[in-house]
């Protein structure tokens, strides 16, 4: 045990916990905060979001007629608000714009009434333009709830026209937005990007620190002898369990601030734009990503403690882990964790590639581990 | 007790030691051979960095392979090249190598305290080893050794880095440690063990040259050992012919320390041998490369 903790100091060394800390602070600001900062992105994003927010609890995952009809009227009032605002707006009488039907079906080539449409779009503190656009997607995709499927099946692999035909069986339509799914997927990407680089930083040294320092003919002519490497590897696996802990707990409790829980019980199929294999919930869907990332990230440290303990030196560490952080972010966690059970790949893509990740990380462990314990030290 | 039994040791095709019988009971032991001549290679057997290719080594009748952190925990090591973390200070450091002893933790302030005094570093404990000079490095690797109070110390070329004064006290420490203790120091240098060692151990050859006591194993040159002057033009000719062991200018001649077969001339006067002479008579070929 004490061995073990003296192996965790060395992994958690002040000077890499500021690395850590400074590429976690640095990459925050390039990727993550965008996420936190900016959702929902603008309009409609930030209507969609507000209006999903106050009609799931209404209607859950399904929208059926009465649901529909319900929709509807509270459209027709919101149309009625601002048929009242416009029929008394001087700007939008003279544009001959004074109800909404005609703010909304104008001709587009006068110029004035494209000045007055764009003025109240952009530069009015009316929310009405916006709202009853949003308001219109929603009756507009349950009116059309077929569409969708059906387009998607032209082009479709039989798999993939299978799944669409499943849904349209099972009448599993899209209601709302993607807004809240799309802002989770790129999120959860940069967060991955960031603990697979928080793994890699600390781990990367944990043998050849060692051999650098020129210890390991004390550690291993020492009582505890070769078992030495066995505490270095569990030192290594609980810190690299440990950090990326930490950053999912910290990244998690971030992304709690967007306030999606709202949308945690739908299932997948009810968002926009996405299809999915599998039918779970969006929290769901969150915890599996989380799982995913996790398993990723350990897989990371097991693969990287491996190579720290067959490299040479610190420039062949670093040229390595390059090409293995370049796999890890733009295979890993761009491809993999962005759409981890999308349609849009084979239904066995990412397990398969997540099983020969974790075989050949197995694989070359248990090499290096059969080489460590009966080659000579140098 | 340490016996080795037919060691052998092949890297590839290339053997680095062959046919190796040794026997190290209480005492000290000086492993002498010049470099590559496979002394880290036995060490590194010995304290099971690298196990042997032919034969087995026993602690006290039994294989040290079997015994495994049984023979571990008996021996103190001082590599050739003593790795350590440069941030750490020598307290801190042997802290941590006590861990990998296995030493009870309830011991080991009072032991860190009691060798670093040893070897004259107490005062530094607490420093960082970044700014020590090498022969303080040394010293910690020294303290290291003793740290869990080994029966068997196997030490690689522990005085490289030291002053005359370390290297004096440090013999005598080891004269001392050597009465219940198996020592065997490696060197190149012949007066770090010459007037301390029980046995000489010398390789040639990737084999056992000589295992015997200083005053035998000069006796094998008995005879053979000679001391001339001559002039600085004669001795150009000179060390052509014969193998000059020592030269020093004296009186406006050379004296020359020398080693023949020959049958004594009369200028020639006959001295006794040394251990020097020996490693220089047994070496001569490989350091003429």
């Amino acid at each position: 045990m004490r061995l073990f903790l003296y192996e965790m100091k060395k992994i958690f060394s002040w000077k890499l916990i500021l690395l850590v800390l400074l590429v976690n602070l640095l990459m925050f600001k390039v990727l993550l905060e965008f996420d936190l900062e900016y959702f929902p992105n603008g309009r409609p994003a930030g209507d969609d979001f507000k209006i999903e927010q106050h009609i799931i609890s209404k209607y859950g995952a399904t929208m059926d007629e009465e649901e529909f009809l319900d929709l509807q009227a509270t459209y027709e009032e919101e149309v009625a608000k601002a048929d009242a605002f416009l029929a008394n707006d001087p700007k939008a009488i003279a544009v001959e714009m004074d109800s909404y039907e005609n703010f909304r079906d104008f001709d587009y080539g006068n110029e004035e009434k494209m000045a007055y449409h764009d003025e109240m779009f952009f530069n009015s503190e009316e929310d009405f333009p916006w709202v009853l656009q949003a308001y219109e997607g929603y009756l507009e995709r349950y009116q059309h709830k077929e569409k969708a499927l059906v387009a998607n099946m032209k082009g479709a692999t039989p798999a993939q026209k299978k799944r669409y035909e499943q849904l349209l069986e099972e009448e599993k339509f899209a209601v709302y937005t993607d807004t809240v799914t799309s802002n989770f997927k790129s999120y959860k990407t940069s967060m991955a990007i960031v603990i697979f680089l928080s793994v890699a930083i600390l781990i990367s040294p944990i043998f050849l620190r060692d051999v650098n320092a020129g210890v390991v003919p004390l550690q291993y002519s020492s009582k505890k002898g070769r078992s030495v490497y066995r505490t270095k590897w569990l030192a290594g696996l609980v810190s690299s369990i440990l950090i990326a802990s930490i950053l999912l707990i910290l990244y998690m409790t971030l992304y709690a601030t967007n306030d999606t829980s709202s949308h945690f019980d739908l299932p997948l199929y009810t968002f926009g734009w996405d299809y999915f294999w599998y039918d779970i919930t969006f929290l769901q869907y969150i915890t599996l990503s989380i799982a995913v990332i996790f398993g990723m990230s350990v897989l990371l440290s097991i693969l990287t403690m491996a190579i720290s303990s067959l490299v040479p030196n610190t420039i062949v560490l670093i040229a390595v882990q390059i090409v293995i952080m370049f796999v890890m972010i733009a295979g890993g966690a761009t491809v993999i964790i962005n759409n981890l059970i999308n349609i849009w790949y084979a239904q066995a893509f990412v397990p398969s590639v997540l099983t020969i990740f974790a075989v050949v990380t197995i694989l070359v462990a248990g090499f290096v581990w059969r080489r460590e314990g009966k080659r000579d030290i140098a | 007790m340490l016996k080795l039994e037919n060691i052998g040791k092949n890297y590839g095709d290339f053997t680095a030691l062959t046919n190796i019988h040794l026997q190290f009971d209480n005492g000290i032991y000086g492993l002498l051979a010049p470099n590559g001549a496979g002394k880290t290679t036995l060490i590194k057997m010995l304290v099971t960095l690298a196990a042997p290719t032919t034969g087995t080594i026993f602690y006290n009748d039994q294989p040290i392979a079997t015994l495994g952190e049984k023979y571990r925990e008996q021996i103190g090591y001082l590599p050739q090249h003593f790795g350590y973390y440069k941030h750490h200070s020598p307290k801190q450091y042997l802290r941590y190598l006590a861990a990998l002893k296995g030493m009870d933790k309830r011991v080991v302030e009072e032991r860190i305290d009691e060798v670093l005094e040893c070897v004259a570093l107490a005062d530094v404990k607490n420093k960082k080893m970044r700014k020590f000079s090498g022969g303080m490095i040394q010293r910690v690797g020294i303290a290291q050794a003793l740290l869990s109070d080994p029966k068997v110390l196997i030490l690689d070329e522990p005085t490289a880095g030291l002053d005359p004064k370390e290297r004096a006290r440090f013999r005598h420490l080891l004269t001392e440690l050597g009465r219940d203790k198996t020592i065997l120091l490696s060197t190149h240098v012949v007066s770090d063990i010459e007037s301390i060692a029980n046995e000489i151990v010398m390789l040639k050859n990737k084999e056992l040259l000589y295992k015997a006591n200083p005053a035998t194993i000069c006796h094998t040159l008995d005879g053979k050992i000679f001391e001339t002057a001559m002039s600085f033009h004669a001795f150009n000719d000179f060390r052509k012919d014969y193998l000059t062991l020592a030269e020093k200018q004296e009186t406006g001649q050379m004296l020359v320390r020398f080693f023949t077969e020959q049958t004594p001339k009369s200028d020639w006067k006959q001295v006794s041998p040394q251990l020097e002479d020996v490693f220089l008579v047994a070496y001569a070929d490989e350091q003429k490369g």
